[in-house]
């Protein structure tokens, strides 16, 4: 079983589209590491001179130990004086982190305090525990970025393993698996998992370089601050406590839930259809699709469901907790990638074995 | 070692392409000839499990292969016609891959492997892409990967389509030395493969089994309808329009036109041995047309 499941993740690698579907995805990481990582950070001194990368976010650290703790008016209204146009330290485009944080709820665009207390800034918010200001631009660069970089490895998982089932079919190597011992049985459970391997070990791989690189850049800090408080409107709409910890902890699960499920419809699909190319088409066409979902009006609970919006995780984060608070939104399409494994293995196994070669 | 074919029936929307076929096989070769569309390759997938019949059944040693599963596939060995492969992979690699999945061991894939490309002519090429393979060396390739398993049941679609004469001589002994412990049913439209080495020809048409036997007794069937006549140019010509024309052959300024019909030609007409070939032309000249 092993030796087939290296022969069929052979398979799936060795695609020279899935070589240059890797080298296209290299290419857009790197240009959103641009934007969302260390370098696309930049902050202004007090003085006025700018300053960006590394020494920006030791400089945006520093201001920020000086503000974490509970959100208080009183610390918003401090920042923004302290910050606010006409002070010795700067003008409205004095930029930190916290300052950024700060003007997006209680600024007016003079830099003034637009009279809004916690409450009002925040109306979603229902949590039990106070939100707690602190540095975030690591951890919202991180889930910006890895945002991003999901839907397009969604183009990515969908090119390569498009072909596992319909390939066997426009190439007529059906009747040969179909003919041989294992063909009808374990030759499909090898598919099925070399491709669910495959997800897995392309997923691992970009999500490991990329928390690599942020922890290099940013470092662990704001782990616990809440996540609403950021300068990126990420997430502001999150009605229960979250720290940027958690946030980041709570995407990883969505991102890696909606690679199992886009693996799982993408399989039922190569399945199903007779060329690799109609696999292709189907497949982006159900993956893109829910797009369209909330301007449709389809319940956002269904959408959820769906790999597009799984990676675009910031959506189905902002969903309500089940069950009085205690089960997480993100536990259902986890749940649901987890149901789907076994199931396709089921009847990926079914549909290609009761296929009519010829 | 029992192969029952019983009242097999392919039926796709009106068109019969297997029908009520009856068969029974043991060890040896058996030749399947027939037309295209003859229902050949229909009857051939449903024997391999890859195509489900209409109606009927078929049994191996008593045991509906179906319910057989594995046990019948570890038994079969099949080369489709214009099969398929992985262009990517290395002749090596394609059969270390065909070995695992028909459940051979890694060291014994290894051997089997080696042994059955030396014996198609092909280890000097295991290392080369298949994509960089002539037609007949891919077919060669075909024929080694059937024989992986040491298939009880071998199950041969045009097997020699794309080989050259010496190819083809080489196959046909290569069947022939492993024929002894198997049953082999291979299909074709070149008659002198199967001449030689097949103990037993069926004739398909219109998805119906119409004749079985052995070379020599099928032949025997057309005896008194195969005639030679030597005549001159214009004549043939004539008589290439009239009848149904084996072979014709140039003999001086005179054309000796062999003859498939149930009457005599014509005055200057001789009885002539039928061959299988005769026979073939007898029975599909009108479809071959």
């Amino acid at each position: 079983m092993i030796r087939l499941i290296g022969f069929e993740f052979g398979k799936i690698l060795k695609r020279k589209i899935v070589l240059a579907a890797f080298i296209m995805l290299a290419v857009f990481g790197i240009m959103l590491y641009m934007g969302d990582g260390p370098q696309g950070v930049i902050s202004r001194l007090p003085d006025g001179t700018y300053i960006g990368g590394k020494e920006a976010i030791a400089y945006d650290k520093q201001v920020a130990a000086e503000y974490e703790g509970i959100l208080t008016v009183e610390k918003a209204r401090s920042i923004l004086e302290r910050f606010a146009p006409g002070t010795p330290d700067g003008g409205l485009w004095t930029i930190n982190s916290i300052y950024r944080a700060v003007q997006n709820f209680f600024g007016n665009l003079d830099g003034s305090w637009n009279g809004l207390t916690v409450e009002e800034a925040f109306p979603d918010y229902q949590g039990e525990k106070p939100l707690i200001l602190g540095y975030t631009d690591g951890y919202t660069g991180f889930i910006m970025m890895g945002m991003y970089l999901m839907v397009t490895l969604g183009f990515v998982l969908i090119t390569a393993l498009s072909p596992v089932f319909s390939e066997e079919y426009s190439r007529r190597t059906d009747a040969l698996i179909l003919t041989a011992r294992y063909g009808k049985s374990r030759c499909s459970r090898a598919k099925v998992l070399a491709a669910f391997l495959f997800t897995l070990l392309t997923v691992g791989v970009c999500l490991l370089v990329m928390s690599v690189l942020f922890l290099a850049g940013f470092g662990l800090t704001g782990g616990d601050s809440s996540i609403q408080l950021n300068s990126r409107d990420l997430l502001y709409a999150l009605p229960y406590f979250m720290t940027c910890l958690e946030a980041a902890g709570s995407c990883l699960v969505l991102w890696l839930a909606g690679a199992l499920i886009l693996t799982a419809l993408t399989l039922m699909l190569s399945a199903l259809c007779r060329t690799p190319f109609l696999t292709l088409v189907t497949a982006l066409t159900l993956y893109l699709l829910p797009m369209l979902g909330p301007s449709l009006h389809i319940p956002r609970g269904l959408l959820s469901l769906t790999p597009f919006w799984c990676f675009l995780s910031e959506w189905t984060l902002t969903f309500p907790k089940l069950f009085g608070g205690e089960f997480s939104w993100i536990w259902i399409p986890a749940l649901l990638a987890a149901v789907l494994i076994p199931l396709v293995l089921y009847l990926g196994r079914r549909v290609f074995a009761r296929h009519q070669a010829g | 070692m029992e192969l029952c074919i019983d009242r097999l029936t392919k039926q796709y929307g009106h068109k019969l392409a297997v029908d009520r076929v009856d068969l029974e096989l043991h060890r040896g070769v058996y030749g399947l000839l027939g037309a295209n569309g003859a229902g050949k390759t229909t009857l051939m997938r449903m024997i391999c499990d890859i195509l489900t019949p209409t109606s009927g059944e078929i049994r191996y040693n008593g045991q509906e292969i179906g319910s057989l599963g594995e046990d019948y596939r570890s038994r079969l060995g099949y080369l489709p016609q214009d099969f398929g492969y992985y262009p990517e992979f290395t002749a090596e690699k394609f059969l270390l891959y065909l070995a695992a999945l028909k459940g051979l061991g890694k060291l014994q894939a290894m051997q089997k492997m080696l042994e059955l490309l030396d014996l198609v002519g092909l280890a000097e090429e295991r290392k080369r892409k298949i994509r960089t393979f002539s037609g007949g060396m891919k077919q060669r390739l075909g024929i080694a990967q059937a024989l992986l398993n040491d298939p009880e049941i071998l199950i041969l679609d045009e097997p020699t389509a794309g080989l050259d004469p010496k190819e083809r001589v080489r196959f046909r002994n290569l069947i022939s030395a492993c024929a002894r412990d198997r049953i082999v049913l291979l299909s074709t439209h070149i008659v002198s493969d199967v001449e030689y080495i097949a103990g037993e020809i069926l004739v398909m048409k219109e998805g119906r089994l119409i004749h079985r036997g052995a070379p020599d007794v099928i032949t025997r069937e057309i005896e008194g309808k195969v005639w030679e006549c030597q005549v001159d140019s214009d004549r043939a010509e004539e008589l290439c329009s009239q009848y149904n024309v084996g072979n014709l052959k140039n003999a001086g300024d005179k054309t000796i036109v062999r003859i498939i019909g149930d009457k005599k030609p014509g005055e200057g007409a001789v009885p002539a041995q039928p061959t299988l070939e005769d026979l073939y032309l007898y029975y599909f000249q009108e479809e071959e047309r």
